[in-house]
C-alpha cells in the first residue's frame, strides 16, 4: 500500500476560506434563530380619532389628564359611599384637582367644569391655546376605566350624545395611553 | 514478525521536490529547487547561512506558502514524520524537567499529570538511546546545549518515524553526543528510515550521508558526497555569488 502525499502550501488562502465559511455558518444560524424565535416589536398604532396621552398633549393638557385619572378614583369612591355622582361644587370643595379653582388650574386653561346628566364631567377650556376642553365619561360599571376625550377648538359645544360615534362626529378625540417600546426608546414619529 | 516484514513497515518515503519556489515578502528564498530524496536514504543538505535550508524543511513540513510540487511517496501505511529542530527557545528558568518535556511532546495527557503508561516505555527507550536516562529529572534549563539537543533527538524518535527531518542536529552536540547521533543514524539507515539532514559539518556529511544537495537559493549540486564535496564546488557553494552555471556539470 503506497500513497503519494502532496504537501500543500501553507497559506492564508484556504484558512481564510474556512474562517469565512464558519462566519457565514454562524450568521446563517443566528439569522435562523432570530427569524424563528424573534418577537416582533409591537408598535401600537392609534386610531385617527384618538390622541396619544404621552406624545400629543400639551403640558397643561397632560397635567389635567393626569389629575382627571386621579380624581376619577375619588369620584368612584364617593359614588360608592353616597350612591350618587358627586357634584362639581363638592369636588371643588374637597380641593380635588382639576375641579378646584386655583393658580395652577388657571395656568392650565381655567377649565369650567360641569356635570352632564348623560354621565360625564365636561371641562370647558377658557384658553384653547393652552389646553383643549376635556370630557370625562364616567362608565356605568364601577370597575371600568375612565374614558377621557379632548377637544381643541374653541366652540366646545356641550355634547348631546356620549356615544363614541357621535363624539367623533362632533370633533372630540379620545385620549389614550399605551405601553410599548417607545416608552423606553424615545423616538418621534 | 519477520525481519522482512519489519523492514517493509519501517521503510521511509521517497521525497520529490519539483520546481519549488518560495518567496516571502519580496525576498526570494528558494528558486526552482528540484531534487529527490531516495526512500530509505540519508540525504544531507549543505549550504551557507540564509541559503534556504531551514525554509526548505519548513516547506516540507507544510508550513510555507511555496509554489511547485512537493510530494512524499509513502510505501507503507505508517506515515510518521519526526522533526528535530535546530534549537529550542524557552526561558531557562522554566520549571520543566526532561520528563515533562517528553510528556508534553509525546502524549495527549497534560504533562503535569505525569507520564502516560502507554508512552512511558517508548520514552524510556528513546532517552536511553540518547543516553539521557539518568538526567530525566533535571530541568531543561539546567541542561547543557548538547544535552538539550539529545533530548530533542529523543523526542523525534517517538512515535517511531518513517521520515526524520533533522535541522543541524550536530551543531550543539558534544563529542559523546555526536557518537550517539552517529549510532542513531546507523540504526535509521538499517531500518530503512528516510533521513533528511541539514548539516554544516562537511566531514560528517562525507562520512555519513548517502547523497548530498548543495543549496543556496538554488540547487547547486546534488550527488553522492564523494563526488559532490570537491573543493571547487564547495568554494562555489559558500561564495557570496554562487556560480551555479559553472558548477552544474
Amino acid at each position: 500500500m503506497s500513497r503519494a502525499q502532496v504537501i500543500r502550501p501553507a497559506g492564508a488562502g484556504h484558512e481564510t476560506l474556512y474562517v469565512l465559511l464558519t462566519a457565514l455558518l454562524i450568521l446563517a444560524l443566528a439569522a435562523t434563530v432570530v427569524t424563528l424565535r424573534g418577537e416582533r416589536e409591537d408598535e401600537v398604532s392609534i386610531e385617527s380619532h384618538q390622541i396619544d396621552a404621552r406624545r400629543d398633549l400639551t403640558a397643561a393638557e397632560q397635567g389635567v389628564f393626569t389629575d382627571l385619572l386621579v380624581a376619577f378614583d375619588e369620584i368612584r369612591q364617593l359614588r360608592e359611599e353616597s350612591g350618587s355622582m358627586p357634584e362639581v361644587a363638592s369636588l371643588a370643595e374637597e380641593g380635588l384637582p382639576p375641579f378646584v379653582s386655583d393658580a395652577s388650574s388657571v395656568s392650565r386653561g381655567g377649565h369650567q367644569w360641569q356635570w352632564l346628566a348623560a354621565g360625564a364631567y365636561l371641562g370647558r377650556s377658557q384658553d384653547s391655546a393652552v389646553a383643549g376642553s376635556f370630557l370625562l365619561i364616567v362608565p356605568a360599571q364601577a370597575d371600568e376605566r375612565a374614558d377621557v376625550w379632548l377637544r381643541r377648538d374653541t366652540a366646545a359645544v356641550v355634547p348631546d350624545d356620549l356615544q363614541p360615534v357621535a363624539l367623533i362626529a362632533a370633533g372630540w378625540q379620545q385620549v389614550v395611553s399605551h405601553y410599548d417600546a417607545g416608552v423606553t426608546r424615545q423616538h418621534r414619529h | 514478525m519477520t525481519a522482512a516484514a519489519n523492514l517493509s513497515v519501517a521503510m521511509g518515503p521517497r521525497i520529490e521536490f519539483a520546481s519549488i519556489d518560495l518567496t516571502l515578502g519580496r525576498t526570494s528564498i528558494l528558486e526552482q529547487v528540484s531534487f529527490s530524496v531516495a526512500a530509505g536514504s540519508v540525504h544531507a543538505i549543505v549550504g551557507p547561512n540564509g541559503g534556504g535550508k531551514s525554509s526548505l524543511i519548513k516547506t516540507l513540513l507544510g508550513q510555507m506558502p511555496h509554489q511547485g510540487q512537493l510530494t512524499l511517496h509513502w510505501p507503507g501505511e505508517h506515515e510518521v514524520i519526526g522533526y528535530v529542530p535546530q534549537a529550542l527557545e524557552f526561558d531557562r528558568g522554566l520549571p520543566m524537567t526532561v520528563d515533562d518535556f517528553m510528556a508534553a511532546m509525546c502524549q495527549r495527557r497534560p504533562a503535569f499529570l505525569g507520564l502516560s503508561r502507554r508512552v512511558q516505555p517508548a520514552i524510556d527507550a528513546a532517552l536511553a538511546r540518547v543516553g539521557m536516562l539518568d538526567k530525566r529529572k533535571r530541568r531543561m534549563g539546567a541542561l547543557s546545549g548538547g544535552e538539550r539537543q539529545r533530548v530533542l533527538l529523543a523526542q523525534g524518535l517517538i512515535p517511531e518515524p518513517q521520515l526524520l527531518v533533522l535541522d543541524e542536529p550536530m551543531s550543539a552536540l558534544d563529542e559523546a553526543g555526536i557518537q550517539v547521533f552517529e549510532q542513531l543514524l546507523h540504526r535509521w539507515r538499517q531500518s530503512g528510515i528516510t533521513v533528511l539532514w541539514i548539516e554544516h559539518d562537511l566531514e560528517a556529511v562525507l562520512r555519513l550521508a548517502d547523497r548530498v544537495t548543495g543549496l543556496s537559493r538554488k540547487v547547486l549540486f546534488d550527488a553522492p558526497p564523494a563526488q559532490a564535496l570537491t573543493p571547487e564546488r564547495l568554494l562555489g557553494l559558500f561564495s557570496v555569488h554562487p556560480r551555479s552555471e559553472s558548477l552544474a556539470r
